[in-house]
């Protein structure tokens, strides 16, 4: 089963502001997943880390951890 | 990681520091009901949040909690005479009751009306469960009395100790938010390679923003197995809960389940007084009085690992007697006791506290970052005469931790709903 399949978006995070730290292969389909559904994402990440602008390019809104935990309702680390 | 004057914002708890305000909004455990045990039992010194006090069972048996120096000449109360509803200065004996009034100046002429003009700073005190608890702050902002689910639970379905760290508050709450920390340095056993927590080292963590703190979650994917969530309550300012329903090694369900916790006191900008409480997690459940001492000597703080004033044997000026042969065969730190492995790791960073804006912080330390932040938050709304977070005891009566096993595809917070809601009901009052 491709991973995507087996990720759910529990009802909880409707309406909420998500930030996903790191990014992982499952981080990184969550976080489309929820951008799918208008789920407010962004991913937390240190500023050296070359996932960053992967992740951008992947067209998320990037944050260092501090900021992206500060911004969000809920946190996650995959 | 965190600028400098924010770091020395949050860590410093003087009166009059930013933090020392905002802890100065709660009620905080002040002694244990044992140190006053009985009426007129002689008076303890302590010392909280920079502040040198005393406290005492007075002859009706309340506990008053004074400042530490008759206003005199300063004389420490401590050497006092706790006698019929006060205590006595040895030094010229001058007499002040539980609300710090002076009711007695001997030495003054009979006819001088001065010792109604002398008072000693005295706080509220409130006792629960063993607890004597206070509030340093000012009356107008006193709020209700504490009501965590820990509190309601009867005395045979709770213990409660307290133990000196010689560090500053934060880095010792920090240790206890740190959910990937247990994989290492608790890791007792470093040949098991089934136990919960070594099957899988680095879980997935979230953090749920809320009125009184977050709840957070480590999830550990053990394949068939399902996962293996700890589910962790921070109520603010300083108190950390969790559950102990299963067994760490093998995942088994314990005889006693329990959820244990801690707060942290700051003593003073140095060091800090570590709550540790815990109950069944089963109204139907009593504690078990072997289960615990067995529990308190696995972490670090049986009879015989406590020296007077609640300090551990295992401490500084000996290396926490760490055995480097065990560290090589047997566990992470060679340290015994699970809570003075932390103590080992915490009271050791640089003095007064570590400094964080030299730290380099990872994903896994998210509650760390998320404590921060809602403390410093705490700072402004202070600041700003609003109440912080955690203060109303509505926001945080009902919850409590856990841990368990979700089939996968389960979200935590719906499949633990039942297990992360109190059970001890709340005390109708006529």
């Amino acid at each position: 089963m491709a991973l995507a399949e087996q990720l759910v978006i529990p009802d909880y995070l409707y309406g909420k502001s998500i930030a996903i730290l790191g990014y992982s292969r499952e981080g990184m389909e969550f976080a489309k997943m929820l951008r799918d559904h208008d789920i407010s994402v962004v991913i937390g990440l240190r500023p050296v880390d070359d996932l960053w602008t992967e992740a951008e390019r992947d067209g998320f809104h990037v944050k260092n951890l501090w900021d992206a935990v500060e911004s969000a309702d809920i946190i996650q680390v995959w | 990681m965190l600028k400098k004057e924010d770091n020395e914002k949050l860590c410093l708890t003087n009166k009059g520091t930013p933090m020392g305000e905002v802890f100065r909004r709660y009620w905080v455990p002040a002694i244990l009901s044992e140190e006053v045990p009985k009426p007129d039992s002689p008076q303890i010194r302590l010392r909280i949040l920079g502040e040198d006090l005393v406290a005492f069972r007075d002859s009706e048996g309340k506990v008053a909690i004074l400042d530490a120096y008759c206003p005199h000449r300063r004389a420490h109360l401590f050497w006092g005479r706790n006698e019929e509803c006060g205590i006595r200065c040895t030094y010229h004996g001058w007499k002040f009751n539980r609300d710090g009034e002076c009711v007695d100046m001997p030495n003054e002429p009979s006819e001088s009306n001065f010792k109604q003009k002398v008072h000693l700073t005295s706080y509220p005190t409130w006792e629960k469960n063993g607890i004597v608890w206070t509030y340093m702050g000012p009356k107008e902002k006193q709020p209700s009395f504490p009501d965590y689910e820990w509190l309601r639970a009867p005395e045979t379905h709770f213990q409660v100790s307290k133990t000196y760290e010689g560090c500053n508050w934060l880095q010792a709450l920090e240790g206890g938010i740190d959910t990937s920390h247990s994989s290492f340095a608790h890791n007792n056993n470093i040949q098991d390679k089934n136990s919960l927590r070594n099957r899988a080292t680095n879980p997935k963590l979230e953090v749920d923003k809320t009125d009184y703190g977050f709840r957070y979650a480590g999830i550990r994917d053990l394949k068939d197995d399902g996962n293996y969530i700890r589910a962790y309550q921070f109520i603010m300012p300083s108190q950390q809960m969790r559950g102990q329903m299963l067994k760490w090694h093998d995942g088994s369900q314990e005889e006693y389940p329990t959820i244990r916790g801690h707060i942290w006191v700051p003593i003073d900008d140095e060091s800090v007084w570590v709550w540790n409480f815990k109950y069944t997690s089963e109204p139907s459940i009593p504690l078990d009085p072997e289960f615990s001492l067995q529990q308190e000597i696995a972490f670090g703080r049986g009879p015989d690992d406590v020296l007077p004033g609640y300090r551990l044997k295992r401490n500084p000026s000996n290396d926490y007697l760490i055995d480097r042969e065990v560290q090589r065969t047997k566990t992470f730190t060679g340290i015994e006791g699970i809570n003075t492995q932390d103590y080992a790791l915490q009271e050791t960073m640089e003095k007064p506290f570590p400094d964080r804006t030299k730290e380099r912080l990872g994903t896994a330390d998210l509650a760390i970052i998320a404590a921060r932040q809602l403390l410093l938050e705490a700072v402004r709304e202070v600041e700003s005469g609003k109440a912080p977070k955690g203060i109303h005891p509505e926001t945080y009566r009902d919850v409590r931790a856990c841990d368990a096993f979700l089939p996968k595809g389960v979200d935590w917070r719906k499949g633990l709903q039942e297990n992360m809601t109190a059970k001890y009901q709340l005390i109708k009052t006529i």
